[in-house]
């Protein structure tokens, strides 16, 4: 099957949560830090939500768009599980009634609600999750919202340190990363596009991180793009039904 | 919008296993609504919990089986597993690789992480058969019945609390018209658990008598549990002749858990499932309402329902039946907007007693016959400020 060029990159931002994991994939200076997460909230949110606001807003500052006038995707396969971890200990402790910010924290939408109430906008907001595919197939349902509804998406895919007690033994580290894409080829300036995203069943996948966390498999992609790589990338860490799209860059 | 086909439904609440014991409660307005029973907390509050005894998950999937799970299994299964046998035929028709599954679920499987987390405070270590990535993780039910049915399109949940299921509606009919499946199962499961239970408590959100929707003593919600679930077509396939004509979906922009306060972000909802289906308002024959019984709620949704409805298109809540399902209650309220729309009637406002007197809206509060139903819309909201509203028909869909 040939894959065409369908979705335009306008924009792409990284956050880490902390500085060595930055520099062990090359992006110094991708921090937490976000003007658009208001100082009210910066102590009550987690390094979930604090790195998806920072990544989503330096892919608008990057592709030159104002926040609200974007629809979004948040997709994480675990979202806000440090205070799910927290919930649990304090029910299973009877430690009642719980903190009521805490319950409402603890929503997978947590992070692309507060996104839309600061940035302000009545755009819909999307939360989703597909465990090791949740990057892959929001680039999916990007790629279907973009097909049909709307012109230009925010697609963020963000996690944060699983608690051990849940799953033990991960590396996972706190990281987002974020893209501004809109429907067709890129337009000039020498940017670039990807197909859609494909599923192909292998044995034994190219990068085998199959437990690892899907933000891997986005910031491969953003490699890719910076590198101004051309062909097949992929964009899921599974290790038999993996996914995979084309890129294509164009010099502008 | 290409309109797509609702080849097949049922659903698991309170009522029952299966859409004839939910049509029964519509019909008679019995509510499902008891003192809650599956966890009894030190408060007094009422739930739609699903007593009827669930199946169990085959031995192969056993890493999978949590009360989630089993709900989801029970929607498959019961009426002689009429929804499974459509998904069988769809897959025969199609090929498992153009049909997909799509969840809704506000805590999928963390009922049973709040009963590991106690074992683990009792012993000092979480149970053996805790498997968090096949029982927590958001996808785990929609993985499940990925498996469950040998479906090989794309999986994924959608998570934005109580509008999760009705998201997952309208991301079945993209993938449809983008032409990367041709039918997909889309749905919502969610279970009674600790979490929301103290949690909306915790909001002063939870009533203690049964939820009395748009009442004006209405005082809170009752918690419901269940499974509704979906199958969308390209084709229709069945006798059954409901569609999606158009759906809405938008943000609020306001509050975490606060409406906005005039129903802006709902009316958007609304208004742009009406364009998308290129509807009037007064096509609408009845709304299935949000509804869920708090003072807010029930008063940002009518201030919406007043903006784009006027006085004139009849409205009801049934959360006062099942509970408010919350990431299942997009698909089960789906449902029951099907059954209203096949069996010609608008169901009533359970447990409604006054219309709150600021309501201008056409409420129901007894079900009515509508034999000439033809256009019926379904709204759902959730915190964040995230709205969804759904529109079906029956029979053609030709403007």
């Amino acid at each position: 099957m040939m894959y065409k060029a369908s979705l335009a990159v306008l924009g792409t931002g990284a956050s880490f949560q902390k500085p060595e994991d930055a520099r062990m994939f090359d992006r110094e200076g991708c921090d937490m830090e976000a003007d658009l997460l208001p100082s009210r909230l910066r102590c009550r949110t987690s390094v979930a939500t604090k790195v998806a606001f920072a990544a989503a807003e330096r892919a608008c500052l990057s592709a030159g768009i104002t926040p609200s006038a974007l629809p979004v995707i948040f997709t994480s396969s675990l979202g806000e599980i440090d205070v799910a971890d927290k919930l649990c200990s304090d029910i299973a402790q009877q430690h009642f009634p719980i903190s009521p910010t805490r319950f409402h924290n603890s929503v997978h939408n947590t992070a692309s609600g507060y996104w839309s109430i600061s940035v302000g906008t009545r755009h819909p907001a999307m939360a989703m999750a597909a465990y090791q595919d949740s990057f892959a197939l929001a680039l999916l349902e990007a790629w279907s919202q973009l097909h049909t509804i709307e012109d230009k998406i925010l697609l963020v895919c963000y996690e944060e340190t699983p608690p051990q007690q849940m799953l033990p033994g991960n590396d996972w580290i706190g990281c987002a990363v974020a893209f501004v894409l809109a429907s067709g080829q890129a337009s000039e300036g020498g940017v670039t596009s990807l197909s859609m995203p494909y599923c192909e069943h292998t044995e034994h996948s190219e990068q085998d991180y199959s437990d690892g966390s899907p933000v891997l498999a986005a910031i491969a992609l953003l490699d890719a793009l910076e590198q101004g790589r051309a062909g097949k990338v992929q964009i899921s860490p599974s290790a038999d039904n993996t996914w995979f799209a084309e890129l294509f860059h164009q010099h502008g | 919008m290409q309109p797509v086909f609702v080849t097949a439904f049922t659903a698991v609440t309170a009522c029952g296993q299966g859409c004839k014991p939910l049509l029964d409660a519509l019909l008679e307005q019995c509510s499902y609504l008891q003192p809650a029973r599956l966890i009894q907390p030190e408060f007094l509050t009422c739930t739609g919990e699903v007593d009827t005894p669930l199946p169990e998950v085959r031995a192969e999937l056993h890493p999978y089986s949590t009360r989630n799970t089993r709900i989801a299994l029970a929607a498959l299964d019961c009426e002689g597993a009429a929804f499974r046998d459509a998904v069988a035929s769809a897959i025969a028709r199609y090929g498992a690789e153009r049909v997909s599954v799509i969840i809704g679920t506000s805590t999928s499987g963390i009922y049973e992480t709040e009963l590991a987390y106690q074992e683990h405070v009792a012993s000092g270590a979480m149970p053996g058969t805790f498997d968090f990535k096949r029982q927590h993780a958001w996808v785990a039910t929609a993985e499940f019945l990925k498996k469950e049915l040998r479906l090989g399109g794309p999986r994924f949940a959608i998570s934005t609390a109580c509008s999760s299921s009705g998201k997952a509606v309208s991301a079945g009919q993209r993938l449809i018209e983008t032409g990367v499946s041709d039918a997909v199962l889309v749905g919502g499961v969610d279970s009674i658990c600790h979490l929301t239970l103290h949690g909306f408590r915790s909001l002063e959100l939870t009533s203690e008598t049964p939820c009395m929707p748009l009442d004006r003593d209405r005082s809170g919600i009752s918690l419901g549990e269940g499974a509704g679930l979906l199958l969308l077509e390209r084709d229709r396939s069945s006798d059954s002749n409901m569609m999606l004509v158009g759906y809405g979906e938008s943000s609020d922009a306001y509050h975490m858990t606060a409406p906005h306060p005039d129903g802006a972000g709902s009316a958007q909802a609304m208004q742009s499932a009406l364009s998308m289906a290129d509807l009037a308002p007064d096509a609408i024959d009845y709304v299935n309402l949000h509804a869920t019984g708090t003072r807010l709620n029930d008063q940002s949704e009518m201030r919406a329902m007043a903006t784009m409805f006027g006085s004139q298109t009849p409205c009801s809540g049934t959360k006062g039946i099942t509970g408010h399902t919350l990431g299942a209650a997009g698909a089960t309220e789906a449902v029951i907007t099907l059954l209203a729309l096949s069996h010609g009637f608008a169901p009533g406002t359970c447990g409604i007693r006054h219309v709150d007197a600021e309501f201008s809206s056409h409420v129901l509060t007894e079900t009515v016959p509508l034999p000439n139903m033809r256009y019926a819309m379904s709204n759902n909201f959730g915190f964040g400020g995230n709205n969804v509203s759904l529109i079906f028909s029956r029979g053609g869909h030709d403007v």
